[in-house]
């Protein structure tokens, strides 16, 4: 997601998209879109801010904002054509209630596209693996449940992406993690949710 | 009991189970009727009535879970 800090106009994905899960350091380059997809992939910005997920404690914000450089154009946070909302900006809404337990969210993301769920719990602290770093324990997630599990609502490649309310178009958190698992005998597939006001609040960023 | 209330109680069960491996998520969820209630997570094989009275004092609804399968970060 497109955001505005006091040091100029930049993004917010994960610090395990961005920042290595806390390894990198401020000012590394950040590459779009990543070589693994295009080989167009050209220096857009540098680091700017990042968490660690790399400690014992528990972890509230997996999150990492980078600068973009000042030549690099942008079309902000605009659903892009053929997509369900399309046209419309999704903007940095407000901390979500206990009460949106239930509320139906969005996403737009790099590997399954446009997809839907609905909130299924709140302040959740799961347990995550991430990649080359094991077991980390999280704490104040939103959880999105699937539709089905056999309908994602995210897939490995979708991190960072914006979750949005498709009523208001306000931006819930950033896509963290996820997958299938049994839950008293029943498959289900559920989402973690890094609430997007924590960093924002955190690192003094505002909408564009 | 009041949403708030529900929330604060979640608190208390986190810090009741903060040492127990076997809980793999506390948090706030929902009924079909509308109720918000604490939600813990534990691995297979978790005894669900002791966590059910361990947490009986912090005076709001508790839904234990029996979950297996692993969450991951979604790498590309």
């Amino acid at each position: 997601m497109f955001l505005k800090s006091a040091d100029g106009i930049g993004i917010l994905s994960n610090s395990h998209v961005l920042a290595w899960c806390g390894r990198a350091r401020r000012g590394d380059p950040i590459f779009a879109p990543h070589p693994d997809d295009s080989s167009t992939a050209r220096k857009i910005g540098k680091l700017h801010r990042f968490t660690s997920l790399i400690n014992d404690d528990e972890v509230a914000l997996d999150a990492a904002f980078a600068l973009l450089e000042k030549e690099i154009a942008y079309s902000g946070n605009v659903v892009p054509d053929g997509l369900p909302d399309a046209g419309k900006a999704i903007k940095a809404g407000k901390p979500l209630p206990v009460e949106a337990i239930g509320l139906r969210v969005a996403k737009i993301g790099r590997t399954s596209q446009s997809t839907s769920g609905v909130i299924g719990a709140f302040n959740v602290g799961p347990k995550l693996i991430y990649r080359g770093l094991g077991e980390v324990k999280l704490t104040g997630m939103l959880e999105v449940q699937w539709d089905s599990p056999r309908k994602a609502f995210s897939e490995g490649g979708d991190s960072g992406s914006v979750v949005y309310r498709p009523d208001t178009m306000e931006a819930v958190g950033l896509v963290v993690g996820g997958g299938r698992r049994i839950v008293d005998g029943v498959e289900q597939g559920v989402t973690i949710v890094c609430p997007l006001t924590l960093a924002m609040a955190e690192w003094s960023l505002s909408p564009l | 009991m009041s949403s708030k209330d529900v929330v604060i109680a979640a608190e208390r069960a986190r810090g009741l189970l903060q040492d127990r491996s076997e809980v793999e998520s506390v948090g706030v969820s929902r009924d079909k009727d509308g109720d918000l209630f604490v939600r813990v997570d534990v691995g297979p094989g978790t005894d669900k009535a002791g966590i059910h009275r361990l947490l009986a004092q912090i005076g709001a609804p508790v839904v234990v879970r029996i979950v297996s399968g692993r969450l991951t970060a979604h790498w590309s």
